[in-house]
This record gives C-alpha cells, sequence and structure tokens, in this order.
C-alpha cells in the first residue's frame, strides 16, 4: 500500500476517533447535566416541603405567644395576687399568735427552726420539694409565701410540690 | 366487805392514771383548738396557690413547644441556606425557584421589641436565650419574668404590679 494511502487512512481513523470522543463527552456531560439536575430537582422538592412546615411553624409559633400572654394576664397574674394577699394575711396571723404565745417569731422564707423546736404541734406552712438535679429533699416555706419571681422558678421547676402542714 | 388498804391503792393509781390521759387528751383538744384557725388560714393559701400553679404548668407546655418550634425552624433555616448556596453552584441547571430563593428570617424576630432594643440582642443578654443553631435555647421563665418586668404583659393593674413586686 502506498504511503499516501496509509496517511488518508490514518487521517481518517483519527477524525472518526475524535468524533467519537465529542460524542462520549457530550453523553457524560449530558448524564452528568441530567444527574445534577435531578439531584436539584430533589433538593428544591425537599427544600419546599421544608419551608412550608416552616410556615406551620411560624403560624403555630405566634399562637403560642399570644397565648402565653393571655395566660399570663388572664391566669397566672391574677392567681398570684390572690396567693399574695392571702399568703400576706397568714403571716400576720402566725406572727400575732406566736406573739401572744409567747413563740419564737417565724422567719419567712427559711426560718421555722426554732419555732419547729419551741412548738412541734403548730402547724406550719412547710413545703418539702426535690431538687431535681440532686434529689435533695429541699424543706421551705410554701412558695406561696415566696417573692413571685421565687414562687414562679419553684413551681417550674417542680411539678409536684408536697405541702407538710 | 370493805376493801383491804391494798386494794383501795390501786384503784387509786389506776385513776391517777386514767386522769393523767384525760389531762393529756385534754391538752391536745385544747391545742388542736387553739391552733385550728391558724391551720385553716394556711390551708387557704396552699388552696390559692394551685390556680397559680396550674397557670405556671401551662406556661411551661406553652414554652417547651416554643422551644421545640424554635429548635426545629432553626434547623430549616441552615439546610434552606445550603440549599441556596447548592443552586448557586450550579446556576445553569439550578431551578429558578431555588436559586432565587429567600431564606427564611429567624422566628426570634418574631418576638416583641424590648424598648427598642432588637429582641435576640436583648434575650441574649438577660439570658432569655442562649446558644446557636441547634443548640439554642429558651428559656420561657426568664421570658415570662422580663415580660412582666418590661410591661410588655398586658391586663395587669398597678396595683396587680405592686402585689407582684415588679
Amino acid at each position: 500500500m502506498k504511503t499516501e494511502t496509509k496517511l488518508k487512512r490514518a487521517r481518517e481513523k483519527r477524525n472518526a476517533l475524535v468524533l467519537a470522543e465529542a460524542d462520549l463527552k457530550q453523553k457524560e456531560h449530558e448524564a452528568a447535566l441530567k444527574a445534577r439536575n435531578a439531584e436539584l430537582a430533589d433538593l428544591n422538592e425537599a427544600i419546599q416541603s421544608k419551608l412550608e412546615r416552616y410556615a406551620d411553624l411560624r403560624t403555630r409559633f405566634l399562637e403560642l405567644l399570644d397565648q402565653s400572654e393571655q395566660v399570663v394576664a388572664r391566669d397566672l397574674a391574677p392567681s398570684w395576687l390572690a396567693v399574695h394577699t392571702k399568703a400576706a394575711k397568714a403571716q400576720e396571723s402566725l406572727r400575732a399568735f406566736c406573739r401572744r404565745h409567747g413563740l419564737p417569731e417565724p422567719r419567712f422564707p427559711n426560718g421555722f427552726r426554732e419555732l419547729e423546736q419551741a412548738a412541734p404541734w403548730l402547724p406550719l406552712p412547710v413545703s418539702e420539694t426535690i431538687n431535681p438535679n440532686t434529689g435533695e429533699l429541699l424543706r421551705k416555706a410554701h412558695p406561696g409565701y415566696n417573692q413571685f419571681t421565687d414562687a414562679l422558678a419553684t413551681t417550674w421547676r417542680d411539678s409536684a410540690i408536697v405541702e407538710v402542714l | 366487805m370493805a376493801k383491804t388498804q391494798e386494794e383501795i391503792a390501786k384503784e387509786i393509781a389506776e385513776l391517777d392514771k386514767e386522769i393523767a390521759q384525760l389531762e393529756q387528751d385534754k391538752r391536745v383538744e385544747e391545742l388542736a383548738a387553739l391552733v385550728k384557725p391558724l391551720a385553716e388560714v394556711q390551708n387557704g393559701v396552699v388552696e390559692v396557690f394551685k390556680p397559680f400553679q396550674k397557670a405556671c404548668g401551662d406556661l411551661r407546655s406553652i414554652w417547651k413547644e416554643i422551644e421545640s418550634i424554635l429548635s426545629e425552624s432553626e434547623a430549616i433555616i441552615m439546610e434552606a441556606e445550603k440549599a441556596r448556596e447548592q443552586a448557586r453552584a450550579y446556576p445553569e441547571e439550578a431551578p429558578t425557584e431555588l436559586r432565587c430563593m429567600q431564606v427564611p428570617v429567624s422566628l426570634l424576630t418574631l418576638f416583641p421589641h424590648f424598648d427598642g432594643i432588637a429582641p435576640v440582642a436583648y434575650m441574649r443578654r438577660v439570658m432569655v436565650l442562649t446558644g446557636r443553631g441547634e443548640g439554642l435555647k429558651i428559656c420561657g421563665r426568664r421570658y415570662i419574668i422580663s415580660q412582666l418586668r418590661q410591661g410588655h404583659i398586658k391586663g395587669l393593674t398597678p396595683d396587680e404590679k405592686r402585689a407582684l413586686a415588679l
């Protein structure tokens, strides 16, 4: 075979291979693009459903903030006012009783030890709570006799308050 | 038949015992009567405390749900931000809505303002809010107290505020 013919065939073969390579690259690119598109479509779908969930959460969140304010204004504040008023009267009654009977003065919220020793028969507004962190039994004045923030904190922390009267 | 001296002594001893017991019972009765009004007043405090305790329980439930909503919403915001960044990396192929998506603002911005201070900054300052991202925590109790102190809870009269020591 002549060299020229060989050269022609080699060039033709090379051209075919270049075309085949380009075709393959194109197919690979298309496949990658398809995969990416599918991935992004999935991502889009997933995020859209998350955003819908977010919108629901936002609605619920606003409802809860509103409920929180309502509970405070309608239940928490008035009920505390009732507790505060009664506790003030009860403290005064106990102090007057102790003065009348020559007993040591009760010191709210924790100073009952002296009084308990002097008059174990006296009903005292003492409550017992369990510290959830240490399991320790705490004996002190019923939270109703405390300041608002302390009463709220105690009640918030301890679901069960045991009254000892 | 006349009682012997021994029998009489025994009877006296029994009567002394009975009298001592009756005196003891009388003291207990007197003490019970003495402290009854006091116990009633104290029981009154315990009784009126129950509605307050219930209101606290209701608030705690509300704030537990708020805490869980905030955690979930923060996670969604982070996911949305990641998705948007991913979509920007492929501007040709990415769906337009994903590419142009506005990452939703945090739910924390929906809290009421505190005297003109940005709510998030304020809540961090008063420790209502701690942590970030998935570790975000909000303390409902502190929030309620600060709301009351700031006068943002409506419906309290000046007398009630004084009673609450605010």
